[in-house]
């Protein structure tokens, strides 16, 4: 039963991890780009989530004793945080990354890197370093609860939540018009450009979309674990990072895999009683398959063009 | 005779620089106040690890970004010998073979991180290197032998000025002299086109890993004067975080710049003393707009036109921070503002400069030039001239 | 491919040109008149007694305070900051020490252990601190401590608690109690007050204050008959718990001692209230903070932990500290604050007890410092230059936590 309740925990890591994920793979996919600051952007999109719950007033509801959040309320939060977290993409596309298009791709890295920096000691500056309560937007109950196994409503709603945005997201990309330009975008943007393909607009919106599953990712893991502060997308966005490259930079399942795999992986380390090597195991395993896979799990290895 | 001739040649530069090394370590710099000592050994180890790094990134065009973690190699390999069994040596010699097997240890550990670079590419060997960064710090900080996560004290202060400048100026000259050889002409075809350069007859996979392993043993003597000069090793020390500083180096230098990779060290590390107090900041800040502004200025002048985008650029947007950084600097309120949160401000300042001088200059600081007298002569002679001799 | 083509001559020229040319910048930048101690020459920790006049226009006496201002660990570095500045504040307002106002000048050391030394040095050559206060990480204060012993200024570590950092030499102190005393208050609590035979751990591997206590804590707890029946680990950052809170969970504890900071223990906290662990959870002192109850809210009801001072207490220098530091800074003083709070007054009270702003005086002076009464608690410096003082239990019941009972050293 203890296994059982271990591979909840990490369908529910692991959940998180993928949509953040999925930012660092798109943008990857259309750019070629490392996005850096897409961990920073999942922190700011909880942020705005506890900005919205203080001023919708869901945050003093959530402290009285028995009040809860209403579902409106938790749905205002979430589309709050996603359309400023998408905007603040956008911004940061269009300032800091847009005028780097033919730059060298390490130029690239380094702005998103000072972006980044910016995020986090901005936050630092605006929201102060220390760490806030979040509130409770679902009903804290457990759905299951036998002495060695409980699954919350909060977990739940992660898990299905999160997998309805993928499936969107899938649907978007595979059965849609601009998702079928994000693709094209993503396979040569050159020529996707004199197909008449508005390129700068598909990478804003690939942006905007990044961004805004960073955000539903921020509210959704500040609900399950309700301390946020300025600095706490730089572990979860480097995992998220490593998971998206475990299943092949550029793929969208790959994301989702990889962030499970990733998941799995550092549950079944501490479950097995390693706790303080979790780092260490989690990259291993990223280095082992890699060196087997070079292009990740699901990573469509380029043939090289001579 | 020619080369009896170079070789002695050299020996006196050799023991002429060694001399003058010694003679700024016993008159300028011990009279140099205790902060700016400091500032000037850390510029030292800030060149030596944006050189080193510029071997890997910039002349072999590979990606790494676990710099640091060969540094912590060589910091904990070097302290361990230098605390537990050097002591019983003389001073210099304890010192020279802990720095020796720092160099070793990371140069072995560079040796396995260069050995997946054989198969993997760009981003991913990327964050292979981080990934082995990780595991490092992760495994240092299991280590109990030397410390932990609280971290291995005690060590004893070896690291000079002479130590610190001298190994910088070996590592320049080192690694400029690599790049000039028929080696570096190897790496530089790699970094140009892998396949061509197979195809031309270089053998990639031994050249790749020997970038590898020479820019990993001298992070392990950056890594061991850090150590011999904070003496206390901590792992939060040499996380990926300080790997991307040194990236950040390399890349704003101009990769493939030697020169540039030096003077970005150097200058980040002063940046980042600048920016502590409000005032730095601002003289920063003003030159920091003067120095786009001439950027813009060459490069309308060699234009030849004037459009409306490139007025902003070049006029407009250094006016409108010009006088946005004197409003803030002398209007009271404001600067009491910056006073009060001049901490924080300092990251959100410095973060800012990254993201302007990258956008203005995209190919770094320097491009892929190169320092020289004939240079100089040249900007002086001939204004923005291009040498033809320059990379382009 | 032409860079190649610059003469070696001009490079080594260059190179040396360039270094010269930062060396005289460096030169010109400050006169070379001041006597320094070379920084970088080797030197053993003897402290060399300061001939160097301090605090230039003798109005005023600089107190240096080095701390992580930004960065990872800056919350608990701005609590120090603010803690220090009111009590500075109240000093001046007042009597100052030998008649002269103190003032204070903070350097950020972005919690990196590289930018320590230049933080310190430049409070101690630029801005000609007499006394140095901080840090709170243990490993920034082991790096600060051989600068300061060596320029022989007196450094007062408000809360590193791990018992090596005093050890750098006779000018280093420290004002809280140290790890050994903390974690075994914590156990003898848990088997003697709880009657718990069976203990879990849950430590931050990555930091060494969490390691410090579960070390003595695992000392004390098997030394009078107790068992660890589960010990995990997690590092500063991390955010989830649940696969090491499961585990403990089906090691069916009596209480789990989890000696981290509040921003990990409230998640924690939370966690295994969801997993339906009901067990009381214990800590340290780095658990106090009014965020804790913010974020923790009902799941750390009924936890207990191991603190300086209890914030509800009646003594009248606590409700001072208290509803002061509220006014002014619109929250409830967190431990940190209330350290550094106690480390100015300490240093202000040796000042004036040694009559001088003369270095080795004020060291000899806080060396003596003998039942001072502060907030949190009353501080004796004893011979290793550690506060010998009583800890507090409290136990949460609320939004505050309650007191439970005072143990002493």
């Amino acid at each position: 039963m203890e296994i059982l309740q271990q591979i909840a925990n990490a369908l529910t890591q692991g959940a998180i991890y993928a949509l953040i994920a999925l930012g660092y793979t798109m943008v990857y996919g259309v750019l070629r780009l490392i996005n850096f600051a897409h961990g920073d952007v999942y922190m700011v999109g909880a942020f705005i989530g506890l900005f919205v719950s203080r001023w919708t007033g869901a945050l003093a509801l959530s402290q009285k004793v028995d009040g809860s959040v209403p579902l409106w309320m938790t749905a205002i939060i979430f589309g709050g945080a996603m359309l400023g977290a998408a905007l603040l993409g956008m911004l940061i596309e269009r300032f800091a990354y847009r005028p780097l298009r033919s730059a060298p791709r390490l130029t690239a890295l380094i702005t998103a890197i000072g972006v980044s920096l910016l995020l986090e000691y901005g936050g630092q500056l605006v929201f102060s370093p220390n760490s806030q309560g979040f509130p409770a937007l679902l009903p804290d109950k457990n759905l299951v609860q036998t002495p060695s196994f409980t699954l919350s409503v909060v977990q739940l709603f992660i898990v299905v939540s999160a997998f309805a945005l993928m499936v969107a997201l899938q649907f978007l990309i595979s059965k849609t018009k601009i998702g079928r330009a994000m693709r094209a975008v993503s396979i040569d943007r050159a020529a996707a450009q004199l197909m008449g393909i508005p390129t700068d607009r598909i990478i804003a919106f690939t942006f905007a979309l990044g961004s805004a599953l960073a955000a539903a990712a921020g509210v959704l893991n500040s609900i399950y674990q309700p301390s946020i502060d300025p600095l706490m997308g730089v572990q979860v966005g480097l995992r998220a990072f490593v998971a998206a490259v475990l299943g092949g930079i550029g793929s969208i399942q790959g994301a989702v895999l990889g962030a499970m795999l990733m998941a799995f992986a550092e549950t079944a380390t501490v479950a097995v009683g390693l706790s303080q090597l979790r780092d260490a195991v989690a990259f291993s395993i990223l280095i082992l398959v890699l060196i087997v896979r070079p292009a990740g799990l699901l990573g469509r290895n380029v043939a090289e063009k001579v | 005779m020619k080369t009896t001739f170079l070789f002695v040649a050299r020996f006196i530069a050799i023991a002429l620089a060694i001399a003058v090394l010694y003679g700024f370590q016993n008159t300028l710099f011990t009279h140099l106040n205790g902060y700016y000592q400091v500032i000037v050994l850390n510029a030292g180890i800030a060149v030596i690890l944006a050189v080193s790094l510029n071997l890997v990134n910039g002349i072999t065009g590979q990606f790494s970004l676990g710099h640091a973690g060969f540094a912590a190699i060589g910091a904990y390999g070097s302290a361990y010998f230098t605390k537990e069994i050097g002591g019983q040596l003389l001073d210099p010699l304890s010192f020279i073979l802990g720095i020796t097997l720092g160099a070793v240890l990371a140069g072995i550990a560079g040796l396995l991180v260069g050995l997946p670079s054989l198969r993997l590419r760009g981003d991913y060997l990327a964050i292979v290197t981080l990934g082995f960064n990780q595991i490092i710090i992760s495994i240092i900080r299991n280590l109990e032998v030397v410390g932990g996560a609280a971290g291995y004290s005690d060590i004893p202060l070896y690291t000079t000025f002479a130590w610190v400048w001298g190994l910088a100026l070996l590592c320049i000259l080192s690694i400029r002299n690599l790049a000039v050889s028929e080696l570096g002409r190897s790496m530089r075809a790699i970094r140009d086109d892998e396949i061509a350069a197979e195809a031309a007859g270089i053998n990639t996979t031994r050249i790749k890993v020997l970038s590898f392993v020479y820019s990993a043993m001298w992070a392990g003597v950056a890594g061991a004067l850090q150590v011999h000069f904070l003496q206390s090793a901590t792992p939060e020390g040499f996380t990926f975080v300080q790997s991307i500083e040194v990236v950040v180096s390399v890349v704003l230098g101009g990769l493939g710049s030697i020169t540039g990779s030096a003077l970005a060290g150097m200058g980040l590390t002063i940046l980042q003393e600048a920016l502590r107090e409000v005032p730095g900041a601002f003289y920063t800040g003003v030159v920091l707009v003067f120095v786009s502004f001439y950027w813009n200025f060459t490069k309308l002048r060699a234009e030849k036109q004037l459009n409306r985008a490139s007025l902003v650029r070049g006029i407009i947007i250094p006016a409108v921070s010009l006088a946005l950084l004197l409003g803030l600097y002398f209007y009271p309120s404001a600067r009491t503002f910056l006073e009060s949160n001049k901490s924080a401000l300092r990251y959100v300042i410095y973060s800012l400069i990254l993201i302007v001088v990258m956008l203005l200059r995209p190919q770094g600081l320097l491009g892929r030039r190169e320092w020289s007298f004939a240079g100089l002569q040249r900007a002086f002679n001939l204004g923005s001239g291009r040498d033809p001799r320059i990379n382009g | 491919m032409n860079s190649a083509h610059f003469s070696r001559r001009t490079f080594v020229r260059g190179a040396a040109f360039s270094s010269l040319s930062l060396m005289l910048a460096f030169a010109g930048c400050k006169p070379a008149g001041d006597t320094t101690t070379n920084g970088a020459a080797p030197a053993g920790n003897t402290a060399t007694t300061s001939t160097e006049t301090t605090s230039g226009s003798g109005e005023t006496i600089v107190i240096g305070h080095y701390g992580s201002l930004s960065g990872g660990t800056a919350t608990f570095g701005l609590s120090t900051d603010k803690g220090i500045r009111m009590a500075f504040e109240e000093i001046n307002a007042g009597k100052p020490p030998l008649g002269k106002k103190l003032e204070l000048v903070s350097a950020d050391d972005s919690s990196q252990p590289a930018q320590v030394p230049g933080a310190v040095q430049k409070l101690i050559k630029e801005s000609n601190a007499t006394v140095l206060i901080g840090e709170v990480a243990s490993k920034l204060s082991k790096i600060a401590a051989p600068i300061a012993q060596k320029a022989g200024v007196p450094m007062v570590s408000p809360a590193s608690t791990n018992p090596a950092v005093t050890q750098a030499g006779d000018y280093i102190f420290r004002t809280c109690f140290i790890d050994p005393f903390q974690g075994s208050v914590m156990a003898k609590f848990a088997k003697n007050d709880l009657k718990a035979t069976k203990a879990a751990i849950l430590t931050d591997v990555a930091n060494d204050y969490s390691r410090g206590l579960t070390e003595f804590f695992t000392a004390e707890w098997k030394k009078g008959g107790g068992q660890i029946v589960d010990s995990e680990s997690y590092s500063q950052g991390d955010k989830d718990f649940n696969s090491q809170l499961t585990k403990i969970k089906a090691s069916n504890p009596d209480v789990i001692y989890i000696p981290g900071y509040y921003n990990e223990v409230g998640n924690i906290a939370v966690q295994a209230r969801r997993l339906g662990i009901t067990q009381p959870m214990m800590g340290g002192d780095g658990w106090d903070s009014p965020k804790l109850f913010e974020i923790g809210g009902k799941a750390v009801q009924g936890c207990y932990f191991s603190n300086h001072y209890s914030p509800q207490s009646q003594d009248p220098r606590v409700v001072k500290f208290v509803t002061d530091y509220k006014a002014k800074n619109g929250e409830t003083p967190d431990a940190m604050a209330a350290l550094g709070y106690d480390a100015a007054y300490i240093v202000s009270n040796a000042i004036e007890r040694a009559g001088s702003v003369d270095k080795s005086k004020i060291r000899d002076a806080l060396a003596t410092t003998k039942d001072y009464p502060g907030v949190t608690g009353v501080i004796s410096i004893d011979k290793d230059r550690n506060a010998v003082k009583s800890a507090v239990i409290l136990k949460i019941e609320g939004n505050e936590g309650k007191y439970i009972t005072t143990v002493k050293p």
